[in-house]
């Protein structure tokens, strides 16, 4: 008996799923790298657009009163009307989970607003740790090139330019959208691209696996007869009806098998001849 | 050998291999009265197509042989001869 790893079956069928292995992979791993770029690029686009759209809806007078607040005013009416107002503008944007105003004066970014429901930042609090591109947004709209961590959690965020003050410092307003909203859509497309591979590899499988299994059986009745030939067994008949190569070899065989099959009978009557 | 019996032969070959010409031959030997199989002639072309569907049949497929022999019979009415 032949071993299994010895057996064209086990060869073609392996060979097959391991290239159809590699090149679903393949396109796996490029597809959805691409598409997770792609919707990481798109949900920075929609970020610049919602953060500048936000931006001119803070008037003049808004500007001013933010540059008011000071340490200790977060629980005043004015300070609270305007948690409001921008709780509104968040409830039009359900991404958006939290804006805020700082102004940045060289390096030194400080807070002037915000409007988190938990843990917000105080008027006048110093910005440790920042998104680089929140500088890059004195000069106009800027958004994060990728998630970023600080001591609040992981966000992207859309920052815009409200007012260059006299000192030179900028105030600029920010939004921050949580990062686990993105990735759990690049999780999702991922898991969807992973079910389409994973189904087609199946099918794929399935398909050759028929394939291999129907020539393999061919094949092993095309050895069998040329086994009981070779042990002088003329007796046997090639029983493999197809239309491709193998149907091809099959039809040779059974041509080299009949005539075997005569000049044999001939031998035999000749030497019965000879005999008598 | 005549014309005939090479496109007999020629025919024979595909079903039987490179032993149909002795196979042809022990058919109109035994089954035609001793005729050389290249004196074949149309007229017993019915009978040889009969045996050599009996015969084939020992060492090919019944269907095949069945096949051949029909393609030997319709020579009859052929007019390459």
């Amino acid at each position: 008996m032949r071993k299994l790893y010895h057996s064209l079956e086990t060869k073609l069928i392996l060979s097959f799923v391991l290239l159809i292995v590699v090149i679903t992979l393949g396109t796996f791993l490029f597809t959805f790298s691409q598409t997770k770029n792609a919707l990481l690029d798109s949900t920075k686009d929609d970020m610049l657009q919602k953060i500048g759209l936000v931006s001119t809806q803070v008037s003049a007078e808004d500007i001013d009163k933010l540059l008011q607040f000071k340490p200790g005013d977060d629980q005043s009416p004015e300070y609270q009307a305007m948690i409001s107002k921008f709780v509104y503008m968040r409830s039009l944007s359900p991404d958006l989970i939290n804006f805020y105003a700082m102004v940045i004066d060289g390096n030194t970014i400080t807070f002037a607003f915000d409007d988190a429901e938990d843990d917000a930042a105080s008027i006048g609090q110093i910005y440790e740790n920042p998104d680089p591109e929140l500088f890059k947004s004195v000069s106009g709209l800027s958004v994060s090139k990728n998630f970023y961590t600080d001591e609040w959690g992981t966000f992207l965020s859309g920052y815009a330019p409200l007012k260059t003050l006299d000192n030179g410092a900028t105030l600029v307003i920010g939004a921050d959208m949580e990062a686990t909203s993105v990735i759990e859509r690049q999780n999702f497309i991922g898991e969807t691209i992973y079910f389409i591979m994973g189904g087609a590899i199946l099918i794929a499988a399935i398909i050759i696996g028929l394939f291999s299994v129907t020539i393999i059986r061919d094949i092993r009745k095309l050895s069998k007869t040329a086994n009981e030939i070779s042990k002088g067994n003329t007796n046997v008949s090639v029983d493999v009806v197809r239309k491709d190569e193998i149907g091809e070899l099959a039809e040779s065989f059974s041509r080299m098998v009949a005539s075997l099959k005569i000049m044999l009978g001939m031998h035999a009557e000749d030497t019965s001849d000879s005999r008598k | 050998m005549s014309v005939l019996s090479e496109k007999i032969n020629a025919v024979a070959v595909n079903y039987l291999g490179p032993a149909a010409g002795v196979f042809m031959e022990r058919q109109t030997r035994f089954h035609l009265n001793g005729l050389k199989f290249e004196d074949v002639e149309k007229q017993h072309l019915t009978d040889l197509a009969k045996w050599v569907q009996v015969s084939a049949a020992l060492v090919i497929d019944k269907q095949k042989a069945k096949e051949l022999s029909d393609k030997i019979a319709v020579m009859t009415y052929t007019l390459f001869t």
